[in-house]
């Protein structure tokens, strides 16, 4: 664990420890929970309880609503660290892990709350516990769902290209190449049965995984920062080499490699 | 505006389809680069298909074979009231979108009500090929643009600008993070483009053409299209960031006053120093 990790961490409990006696739980999140912290990375913590948290332990707070019943994020500064904070209700919660653990969620902004859970760091209460119980097996066929969708997004998309994609277009260069590159994370996750994180930090982040194609996220980056479509285009049909071989990879292989 | 040669040559052929179609459609629109008169090499011709009923995707494909399309297909979403066949007529792409009536009004509503969707700038610019009325009916309606959908828009848009820590931006430009740059760049493109457009009060556009597309528009920071382009394509992560940075801000500089806004102008403000 990173030196600034433990920094974060011991704020991190010192915030826990001030706020409200209703508040039930409260889980550190992020980099700092990941012993990850360097020196840009802030404190993030999941605020569970029935009322909003009140009284803030926070200086320069803000607070906005996301468009959601049930949550609300903070931001301020605490003992001069800056600390976000996500306020949602226990049914909130609840709901969210139910459905992630049964297989209902397929969409990348809410499966990443599982990833956040299970390497989260409890803080106060019991729940942490048995949400990442409930969490701790991949369900069956959610891999399959998400290859499935990726692999439809991916044909069709191919064949837009012939109609998008023109010189000095760079909004939609910019738009295929972040499709391509999410896509690629989104089903190499799922094929190692591990909860699919945030795209930052990325080589860490593969790095444990036992099945993708070689040095992946250095050459996500590398294709990126070349503004290089068509070597994306054939590291997702070598992607989608190791799933489990179905009629419609084969054609979206089939057409991931065919010249731009 | 002129209309260029390729443009003439696609409207001659959408509109032999769209009078091939069975009477049971009641509305056929032109839409795309087409209609726009901006038809280049690779364009296709997009028409919206309303039907008085609803289709099945076998029947679309019907429809679309027996106005001389061959070579169908269909993409995105299935199981949804929306059928989308693609095919060729004489070698050009077509894409067709087949509308069940109500499906088409309660999605017009939705649109005009403030659903993101490039569906009220196509109709907007779209030219009928076969009418009952329709189209009239929606181009009137999206003369008005409500002032409280634009300040709605533009609040949104400024949400994410502001609430971390503008050293955060700074995450960002670390070596290995070019995927993490690259979606927040796009996403502040976006972003930038969702509220120049709810300014001058026109509905948004996809994203094809960005520079043909926000030349005509009144309010805008100077430059709008290259510096995007700049941004994204600027080799340096953390001049990138600035180039898009400084383009948000001032964007953000332009728009109404708002608590979105508002945070976001300092928020930017002070990113934008720590990158400079």
């Amino acid at each position: 664990m990173s030196e600034r990790s433990e920094t974060l961490r011991a704020r991190a409990e010192r915030v826990a420890a001030l706020l409200p006696p209703h508040v039930e739980d409260v889980v550190l999140t992020g980099s700092a929970a990941r012993g990850m912290a360097d020196e840009l990375s802030d404190i993030e913590l999941l605020v569970v309880s029935d009322e909003l948290p009140g009284e803030l332990p926070l200086d320069d707070r803000q607070s906005w609503t996301p468009p959601v019943d049930g949550a609300m994020w903070y931001g301020g500064t605490f003992d001069g660290e800056k600390v976000e904070l996500v306020w949602w209700t226990p049914a909130y919660v609840e709901e969210r892990v139910r459905a992630i653990a049964s297989g209902e969620i397929v969409d990348h902004a809410r499966l990443r709350t599982a990833e956040a859970i299970v390497h989260g760091i409890p803080l106060r209460g019991e729940r942490h516990a048995q949400w990442t119980a409930r969490l701790a097996r991949y369900p069956d066929d959610l891999a399959a769902r998400i290859v499935d969708d990726v692999t439809d997004d991916w044909i069709d998309w191919v064949e837009s290209q012939r109609t998008n994609l023109r010189a000095g277009d760079a909004l939609v260069l910019a738009q295929a190449l972040v499709a391509a590159a999410e896509g690629i994370l989104r089903v190499v996750f799922p094929l190692n049965e591990e909860w699919e994180p945030g795209w930052k930090r990325l080589a860490a982040r593969v790095e444990p995984l036992a099945i993708k194609p070689d040095r992946v996220a250095e050459r996500i980056d590398d294709a990126i920062r070349a503004l290089d479509l068509q070597a994306l285009r054939l590291l997702a049909a070598e992607t989608l080499a190791l799933a489990p071989q179905t009629a419609k990879t084969r054609l979206a292989r089939e057409r991931l490699s065919e010249p731009l | 505006m002129g209309t260029t040669a390729r443009t003439e040559e696609l409207r001659a052929l959408a509109q032999r389809v769209a009078d091939a179609l069975p009477s049971d459609v009641i509305e056929v629109v032109l839409t795309g680069s087409v209609s726009r008169g901006m038809a280049d090499e690779v364009s296709d011709v997009e028409m919206l298909v309303v039907t008085a009923e609803q289709l099945e995707l076998e029947q679309a494909y019907d429809y679309a074979r027996r106005a001389g399309l061959d070579g169908l297909d269909t993409w995105g979403t299935q199981g949804v009231p929306a059928k989308r066949v693609s095919g060729y007529i004489e070698g050009e792409p077509f894409e067709l979108i087949f509308w069940p009536h109500d499906f088409a009004e309660a999605e017009f509503d939705a649109v005009v009500g403030g659903k993101l969707s490039s569906s009220a700038d196509a109709l907007a610019h779209g030219i009928s090929l076969r009418t009952s009325g329709l189209l009239a009916g929606w181009q009137a309606r999206l003369r008005d643009y409500p002032d409280e959908l634009a300040a709605a828009r533009i609040e949104e848009a400024a949400l994410p600008w502001g609430g971390f820590t503008p050293a955060g931006l700074l995450t960002v430009v670390r070596p290995g993070e070019r995927l993490s740059l690259l979606e927040w760049m796009f996403d502040g493109a976006l972003r930038v483009l969702r509220i120049v457009y709810a300014m001058n009060r026109v509905w948004e556009p996809t994203t094809k053409r960005l520079a043909v597309r926000v030349e005509p528009l009144a309010v805008k920071p100077e430059r709008l299209a290259e510096r995007i382009e700049e941004a994204l394509t600027e080799p340096d992560p953390r001049r990138a960031l600035a180039i898009m940075t400084e383009l948000q801000l001032d964007t953000v500089r332009l728009a109404p006053s708002g608590p979105n806004v508002d945070r976001a102008r300092t928020f930017l403000a002070e990113g934008l120093e720590l990158l400079r």
